[in-house]
């Protein structure tokens, strides 16, 4: 058994390297193939292209617009190319291979090559809703070859809206049967103004909530305006906390906001009913006094 | 003297049982009365009509000239009744008890303290004043029950089982008290019990009952002279001898009711203290007086006489 | 007169002395408290707020593990009066008091009827205070005041609840006036108590599945069932009383309980389940509110009779 084993391991190990003297061998002959190859290939012209699927991008400001452009190259030779980009003032573009996080500024293509870039570009400063063109242009001077891509940047308005409240807090206190003012605060956060706020309410059952504008005509971009809610819940509402919910909603933007409501006891029935627990007590022990022995 | 209860004919019928039956009773102002008999003969129901507790089936008794039946309200008030078992609130003390009482007699709010402390000093309970009754003993609840008839200064005091469960100490100073407001305040006691010993010492009448008829009635001297054939003394003698000379010379005596005679006993019964002459008689024979003695008439023996009777 | 009013205070300073009633007292205190403060508790899911008797819901709101304020009260008012009925006239007896009193220049009726005002009085405190206390909590606590509708209800409610007391009362007191021992007059109240609240509904309901099995009844069947053992149920005060108060304190909806043959053919889907005036109310339970209020006096007028009627030996 054991001399069998022995027997077999020998050979295994002979074959193997038998195969790995066979490949170091080989190589070199392959390689050496190849470069023969390309030596014998004809003059082609140099030629750099851009090929972009979608050339325009829309977005809101404040977001990033992301291009996809496929680069290819034909010639006799690698060469590199400067990568530059123009675009209208404010606006920074970042180009980047696909998948990979260094931007670059300059690239070194093999005749044939086709790469993937990822562009990046962002307004660094606040601008208005429009197309702002982008050229990214590859070039190499030594023999003046330049390929230019022209992608625009299309920025949409926005429209955003927050309803907060004035102090900031989510919770108020109301007197039950009693008009509570409470201020509110539309702010537009979009890029755009906002026409015809409407505000409505999901209140507890019995509630009134109103508000002194309940139909706001317009508010510019960035710009809020107040409003005061009055709330009023029925004369006998338990006391307790309740939630009530605040919507502002317009054609393009909606928020809304849970307020949370302490309904407090009116404080004259607060001291009716400790002056009863009070009479009731008293009472009781007057009892006691009056009619208990000793 | 007035009398202070009249009873006329009075019966009471429980079931078609007769426990009083025409019941003729009077009872002088200012007396110490005691009705006698056993248990069940009717005294307790006599006691609950005198008050109006109790509706007669006939007959009528009236109180200081009130009827008891139609007028219980005015006899109530100036007769004071303690029960056989008297019993007060056991956590109220003795001076609530009384007040208690005193309201119920409609007596001024201001003066029933006066009248309170008054009661407890003549039974002597003064100090115990603000001891709830639970802790009194069966004595002093007894002399408390005489405070709370008090309290209505009575005219009538109707006393059931006076002495009942008390030693004879405790007893004496009951009797004492009553003979002291019998005296001092001319309050009039009835007093009912089975305990005659006791009673005869200080009743001035007594009438015997039994089974609702009032079988005697009058002093206990009356009575036994009633029942003895109007003697009033026992003497017993006792000799060794020949005893038919003797009993002749005995029956010559001024005086001699009757003669009884048992083997070497006699039992003479006469209206005079006859032991001197029985001694002399007795030393003028060859006989030896060997033992005598003499006897009031004892209201027991009345009693025990009656009932042997019946 | 004044002796009326003495043995009235006398008993009712005993009340107020007495551990019996001081125990009674802190009982129906800290159930009464704790049916509020589980009330409060769940007081807003229930409160759909259009309905408006919120104040009420105070009393008849139950929780997980506590019952309703109106089911401890059914409960401890027949306890009470059985507590202070029962030893009423045979105590005093025993005691050898009742002669002593009755010896007295008073009429004999002053006794009883003193004992008896001295009982609802107390009883009266009792049921006032908590109910009082309860709305005082609940004032404080929920911050609606209450309607005077809701007001005029809850003191029906404590009228009736003294009245169903003092049915127990006069009962237990009649008791103590028949039998001699307390010991036999309290256990015959508490049997006839234990009988009316638990073994009646059994019977009743054995009755009713026998005349009308429920296995495979039909509706109108069971609905049938259901009559008959209401009817027998109707039977015991202690049914009457919570129908009553049931009807007076859950206006919408509370008089269901009491009919059950309109709630069975009425067209549900047509009804609202909207709230019945006072008036309404009360029609309801007219008949309920008048046989509690006779039995009461019955009871009363019986025991008044035979105490008249009964001799006064000590022994």
């Amino acid at each position: 058994m054991k001399v069998k084993s022995k027997r077999i391991k020998s050979a295994v190990i002979a074959i193997l390297c038998v195969f790995a003297l066979s490949i170091i061998f080989a190589m070199p002959s392959a390689i050496l193939a190849q470069e023969e190859e390309a030596e014998t290939e004809t003059d082609v012209p140099e030629e750099i292209s851009f090929d972009i699927p979608y050339p325009e991008v829309k977005a809101k400001f404040g977001e990033s617009f992301n291009f996809k452009v496929d680069v290819s190259y034909k010639g006799d030779e690698p060469l590199t190319f400067d990568v530059n980009w123009e675009a209208p003032e404010g606006w920074y573009v970042r180009i980047k291979p696909s998948y990979q996080e260094t931007e670059i500024s300059a690239v070194k293509l093999d005749p044939g090559q086709e790469e993937s870039w990822e562009i990046s570009a962002a307004p660094q400063v606040k601008v208005e809703p429009g197309d702002y063109p982008i050229k990214i242009i590859a070039s190499n001077e030594d023999i003046g070859l330049e390929a230019t891509a022209e992608i625009t940047a299309v920025i949409t308005a926005s429209y955003d809206m927050d309803l907060a409240t004035k102090t900031g807090r989510l919770n108020t206190e109301v007197t039950s049967g009693k008009d509570n003012k409470y201020t509110l605060v539309v702010n537009n956060t979009g890029t755009d103004s906002i026409e015809n706020i409407s505000l409505s309410t999901q209140e507890p059952e019995g509630w009134l909530v109103n508000f002194d504008n309940d139909d706001i005509e317009t508010i510019e971009s960035g710009d809020k305006k107040e409003i005061v809610a009055t709330i009023k819940p029925p004369e006998k509402t338990v006391a307790g906390d309740y939630v009530l919910t605040l919507n502002a909603s317009s054609e393009n933007a909606q928020d809304s906001l849970e307020l949370r409501v302490t309904v407090l006891t009116p404080t004259i029935w607060g001291w009716v009913g400790i002056g009863i627990i009070v009479i009731v007590i008293v009472g009781v022990a007057i009892i006691f006094a009056r009619l208990g022995r000793r | 003297m007035e009398d202070i209860i009249i009873s006329k004919n009075l019966s009471k019928n429980y079931n078609g049982n007769k426990a009083v039956s025409n019941l003729d009773l009077s009872i002088k102002k200012g007396e110490i009365y005691g009705l006698l008999g056993p248990n069940g003969a009717g005294k307790s129901t006599i006691i609950l009509m005198i008050l109006g507790l109790t509706e007669p089936s006939s007959g009528t008794i009236n109180v200081a000239g009130f009827n008891s039946t139609r007028e219980a309200l005015k006899v109530k008030r100036i007769a004071g009744y303690l029960p056989e078992k008297i019993g007060f609130y056991e956590d109220m003390t003795a001076e609530q008890n009384l007040a208690y009482t005193a309201e119920l007699n409609n007596i001024k709010y201001s003066e029933i303290p006066k009248k309170i402390e008054k009661a407890l000093k003549i039974v002597g309970l003064v100090e115990n004043k603000k001891q709830i009754v639970k802790q009194f003993s069966k004595g002093m609840k007894q002399r408390l029950g005489i405070a709370d008839v008090l309290i209505k200064d009575p005219e009538l005091v109707i006393f059931d089982e006076p002495t009942e469960g008390l030693d004879v100490k405790v007893a004496n100073s009951i009797l004492d008290t009553i003979i002291k407001l019998n005296k001092e305040k001319g309050i009039t006691f009835m007093l009912s019990s089975h305990q005659l010993n006791l009673i005869q010492k200080i009743c001035h009448r007594v009438g015997i009952l039994s089974n609702g008829n009032l079988i005697g009635e009058g002093k206990i001297d009356e009575l036994g002279r009633k029942l003895f054939g109007g003697g009033r003394f026992i003497i017993e003698v006792e000799i060794s001898g020949d005893t038919k000379e003797i009993l002749n010379k005995f029956s010559n005596l001024k005086d001699v009711i009757d003669i009884g005679k048992e083997g070497n006993v006699f039992q003479i019964i006469c209206n005079k203290d006859l032991r001197s002459e029985i001694s002399k008689i007795i030393a003028n024979t060859e006989s030896i007086l060997t033992r005598m003695n003499i006897k009031d008439y004892a209201l027991e023996e009345i009693y025990l006489k009656y009932f042997k009777e019946e | 007169m004044r002796s009326i009013l003495t043995v009235y205070r006398k008993e009712l300073t005993d009340y107020f002395s007495s551990k019996k009633f001081i125990i009674l007292l802190g009982l129906v205190y800290v159930a009464g408290l704790s049916s509020v403060y589980v009330s409060l508790q769940n007081i807003r899911d229930a409160t759909s707020g259009l309905d408006g008797f919120i104040f009420l819901k105070l009393f008849t709101i139950s929780g997980d593990i506590l019952p309703s304020f109106i089911t401890f009260i059914s409960l401890f008012i027949p306890i009470i009066g059985i507590i202070f009925g029962f030893d009423a006239i045979n105590s005093e007896r025993r005691s050898g008091n009742l002669s002593r009193v009755m010896s007295q220049p008073i009429f004999r009726d002053s006794i009883i009827n003193g004992k008896f005002l001295a009982g609802i009085t107390t009883l009266s405190i009792i049921i006032a205070s908590i109910v009082f206390l309860i709305s005082g909590i609940g004032l404080r606590s929920i911050g609606v005041p209450p309607s005077a509708e809701e007001i005029l209800r809850i003191f029906f409610f404590i009228f009736i609840c003294i009245f169903y007391g003092t049915f127990w009362m006069s009962l237990s007191m009649l008791f103590s006036i028949i039998m001699e021992k307390t010991a036999t007059s309290i256990l015959t109240s508490i049997a006839i108590w234990l009988f009316l609240v638990i073994f009646l509904p059994i019977i009743a309901n054995a009755i009713a599945n026998t005349v009308v099995p429920l296995e495979n009844a039909s509706a109108a069947d069971q609905v049938k069932n259901y009559v008959i053992e209401h009817n027998i149920l109707r039977s015991s005060p202690s049914t009457l009383f919570s129908e009553s108060i049931t009807t007076l304190l859950v206006p919408a909806g509370g008089h269901f309980l009491i009919n059950p043959q309109s709630f069975a053919s009425a067209d549900l889907s047509k009804m609202l389940l909207s709230p019945l005036s006072l008036g309404q109310s009360l029609i309801q339970v007219w008949p309920q509110i008048i046989v509690i209020i006779a039995l009461a006096i019955i009871c009363f007028a019986v025991s008044y009779v035979i105490f008249m009627r009964q001799e006064i030996r000590a022994t």
